[in-house]
């Protein structure tokens, strides 16, 4: 059975933002304001959570003439099962967090 | 809007656009990213603490020749430490200006430690490039270093004229070898290292 790596906080806080509205594109600054997370800290969980699998990204069309393409992030179905697996078992022992993933 | 404002802003685009050139290819679509977010933000100074944020992506990017830099000048520091010759010499040319009354009995031994700190980090980058490996780096800059151990020998190092930092047998000729191996590696995985970075970031560039 693989080994189940350790999520930091961040990371949850990360995966609940992106689970809340699973389906739906994300992007990086909304991101960071959403999760109250400085660019320098968001970012690296990104990468890691797009190399585990868990992430989808891709770059999107710019909406006005001359702004640059965004990138923007979801889950995957196994980045939300995990993610939702994770976020369940830290909130057994977290009520708060229990509670906010449960309004979510 | 002010120059106070406009300033912060401006710095914050020109830092990731460079932080974006000097990643690894790996990252840069992620600074990249970060960059494409920044019209999104407003203020100069809001910008300029989202740019922040390239510092760890760069980290990942620099992280092991980071690394591999710090272990290199233990090394060395370790070693001159421990048997001070780099720093004697470094102490003639820099501090005395050469006048050092060392110099009068042990000028090619001097000119020689001098000259070992610029050629085997050379060697190593010439051997990375052409292997495009670093371990080579290493091994030749060893080899090249217990040469000039031989070298030194046939220059008078350790003779009854050289000066006592210089005289070899002080504690014993293992002690040598190792002190020469160890410099040799760190410069030689130095000179390795930085080939390697640079024909890299040469690649990319080309391609």
């Amino acid at each position: 059975m693989p080994r189940r790596t350790n999520i930091s906080p961040q990371t949850l806080r990360v995966l609940t933002q992106l689970l809340t509205r699973r389906d739906a594109w994300h992007y990086g600054y909304a991101l960071a304001r959403e999760t109250r997370l400085p660019s320098g800290t968001l970012y690296p969980i990104l990468i890691r959570l797009a190399e585990q699998g868990w992430l989808q990204t891709k770059w999107t069309e710019p909406d006005r003439p001359g702004a640059p393409p965004r990138h923007i992030y979801r889950l995957t179905r196994a980045g939300a099962r995990a993610a939702a697996d994770r976020i369940d078992s830290r909130a057994r022992t977290r009520p708060v967090l229990r509670a906010r993933t449960a309004r979510a | 809007m002010s120059w106070t404002t406009r300033l912060p802003g401006k710095v914050a685009r020109s830092l990731i656009t460079w932080a974006e050139r000097s990643a690894d290819p790996a990252e840069r679509e992620w600074i990249g990213a970060m960059r494409a977010e920044l019209d999104q933000i407003d203020g100069g100074l809001a910008q300029l603490r989202w740019t922040a944020g390239v510092v760890p992506l760069l980290w990942r990017s620099y992280r092991v020749d980071i690394l591999r830099c710090m272990v290199c000048v233990t090394a060395v520091v370790a070693a001159n430490y421990s048997f001070p010759k780099f720093v004697v010499t470094y102490q003639v040319f820099f501090v005395n200006g050469g006048t050092n009354t060392w110099t009068r009995v042990a000028d090619p031994v001097e000119l020689f430690f001098f000259a070992q700190q610029f050629y085997l980090p050379v060697v190593g980058i010439l051997v990375a490039r052409a292997t495009r490996r670093l371990v080579p780096g290493t091994v030749i800059g060893i080899g090249l270093s217990l040469l000039g151990l031989g070298v030194l020998h046939a220059l008078g190092y350790g003779s009854a004229s050289a000066p006592t930092a210089f005289a070899i047998g002080s504690p014993s000729v293992y002690v040598e070898i190792l002190f020469f191996a160890l410099v040799g590696a760190a410069f030689g995985t130095l000179g390795a290292m930085v080939g390697l970075r640079t024909s890299r970031e040469a690649v990319v560039r080309g391609s």
